[in-house]
C-alpha cells in the first residue's frame, strides 16, 4: 500500500471511529480514564498498523478481536450491541477501497457531519438517573424504569393545570349532561 | 511473605481510605479502586427477539435504543461470571497490550515494556 493512500486511509479510519457511538461515549464520559483521547489516537493507529503491517490474508474475526480487546483493556467497555462488527466490515471494505485508490468511501464520510446527538442524548437519561436515584442499585431494569418514569412526570402535571379553569361552565352537553363544578373552598372547615 | 501483585491488588496511592462501593452483582462491599468497572454497551433488545420487535413495531425503520450501564463488580463476581481471568505470574504483569502488531521501529512503547507493575486485577487474556 502506498504510503499516501496509507495516509487518507488512516484519515478514513478516524472519520469511521468518530462515527462509532460506543467509542465516543467512551471518549467523551472519560471511560478510559482523563487521557481518553490520547488513548482513541492510539487506537487509531494501532489499527492502522495493522492493516499496513500484517501479512496478506486479513481476516475480519482478527479486526474485531483487535478492536474488542482495545475497547475493554484500555476503555473499560464491554461492547455487546454487535457495533464491532459493523465497524470491522466498514473498515475492511474501506481498505479494500483504499487498496485500488478509490477514496469516494473516506470523501463521502468526511462530507456528512458525523451524529454527536446519540451520546449528548444518552447523557441525559444518565444525568436525570443520578438526581434522583442516589441509593438506586445499578441494575439496568431499574435504571429503565427509571428513567420512564421521569419523562412521564412532568406532562401529567401541565394536563391538570390546564384542565382547571375548564369545567366551570354549567351548559348541558349533548346528552343532557351537566357539569357539577367542584365546590372548592365553600365548606371552610377552618375558620 | 510474598506480594502477589506490586500495587495491592488495588489502585490506591497517596491515600489512606476510599469509601467503598457495592458490586452490582452480589452486593457486597468491595473498596472503589479495587472494584472490576466495566462499562456496558448493549442494545435493549436481544438479538434474538430484534425480528420479533420490529415486525411489531408501528414506525418504518426505527432504530432500536441502546443501553450503557456502569458495573462494578467485586473480584469474586467479576471472576465467576469470567468478567477477569486467572493469569500466570509473569501474565499478571501486562497491563494494556492492546497491540501485538505494534511497528517496532515506532517509538509506540513508551510506558511499556519491563515495568513492574502489577495489574490490579488480571484481565481477560
Amino acid at each position: 500500500m502506498s504510503p499516501e493512500s496509507a495516509t487518507r486511509f488512516g484519515e478514513g479510519i478516524a472519520l469511521v471511529l468518530a462515527r462509532w457511538t460506543a467509542l465516543q461515549m467512551a471518549v467523551q464520559n472519560g471511560w478510559g480514564g482523563r487521557d481518553s483521547r490520547r488513548k482513541e489516537d492510539e487506537f487509531a493507529s494501532s489499527v492502522l498498523s495493522w492493516f499496513t503491517n500484517t501479512n496478506a490474508p486479513l481476516y475480519i474475526e482478527d479486526l474485531e478481536n483487535i478492536l474488542d480487546e482495545n475497547m475493554v483493556l484500555c476503555f473499560n467497555t464491554e461492547i455487546e450491541d454487535g457495533s464491532v462488527e459493523e465497524v470491522a466490515e466498514q473498515l475492511m471494505i474501506m481498505h479494500e477501497d483504499c487498496l485500488q485508490d478509490n477514496f469516494e468511501s473516506i470523501e463521502k464520510l468526511r462530507n456528512s457531519t458525523p451524529t454527536k446527538n446519540a451520546a449528548s442524548q444518552s447523557r441525559q437519561v444518565a444525568n436525570e438517573n443520578e438526581g434522583e436515584s442516589s441509593n438506586e442499585e445499578s441494575d439496568e431494569e431499574a435504571e429503565e424504569e427509571v428513567s420512564e418514569m421521569m419523562i412521564d412526570e412532568p406532562k401529567p402535571k401541565e394536563e391538570i393545570v390546564s384542565k382547571e379553569p375548564k369545567p366551570k361552565e354549567t351548559t348541558p352537553d349533548e346528552e343532557g349532561w351537566f357539569v357539577v363544578s367542584t365546590k372548592r373552598n365553600r365548606g371552610k372547615r377552618w375558620a | 511473605m510474598t506480594f502477589k501483585r506490586r500495587n495491592g491488588g488495588r489502585n490506591k496511592h497517596g491515600r489512606g481510605h476510599v469509601k467503598f462501593i457495592r458490586c452490582s452483582n452480589c452486593g457486597k462491599c468491595c473498596p472503589k479502586d479495587k472494584a472490576i468497572k466495566r462499562f456496558l454497551v448493549r442494545n435493549i433488545v436481544e438479538q434474538a427477539a430484534v425480528r420479533d420487535v420490529q415486525e411489531a413495531c408501528v414506525y418504518d425503520g426505527y432504530t432500536l435504543p441502546k443501553l450503557y450501564a456502569k458495573m462494578q463488580y467485586c473480584v469474586s463476581c467479576a471472576i465467576h461470571s469470567h468478567v477477569v481471568r486467572v493469569r500466570s505470574r509473569t501474565d499478571r504483569r501486562n497491563r494494556e497490550p492492546p497491540q501485538r502488531f505494534r511497528r517496532r521501529d515506532d517509538t509506540a512503547r513508551p510506558g511499556q515494556g519491563p515495568r513492574p507493575a502489577g495489574a490490579p486485577t488480571p484481565a481477560r487474556t
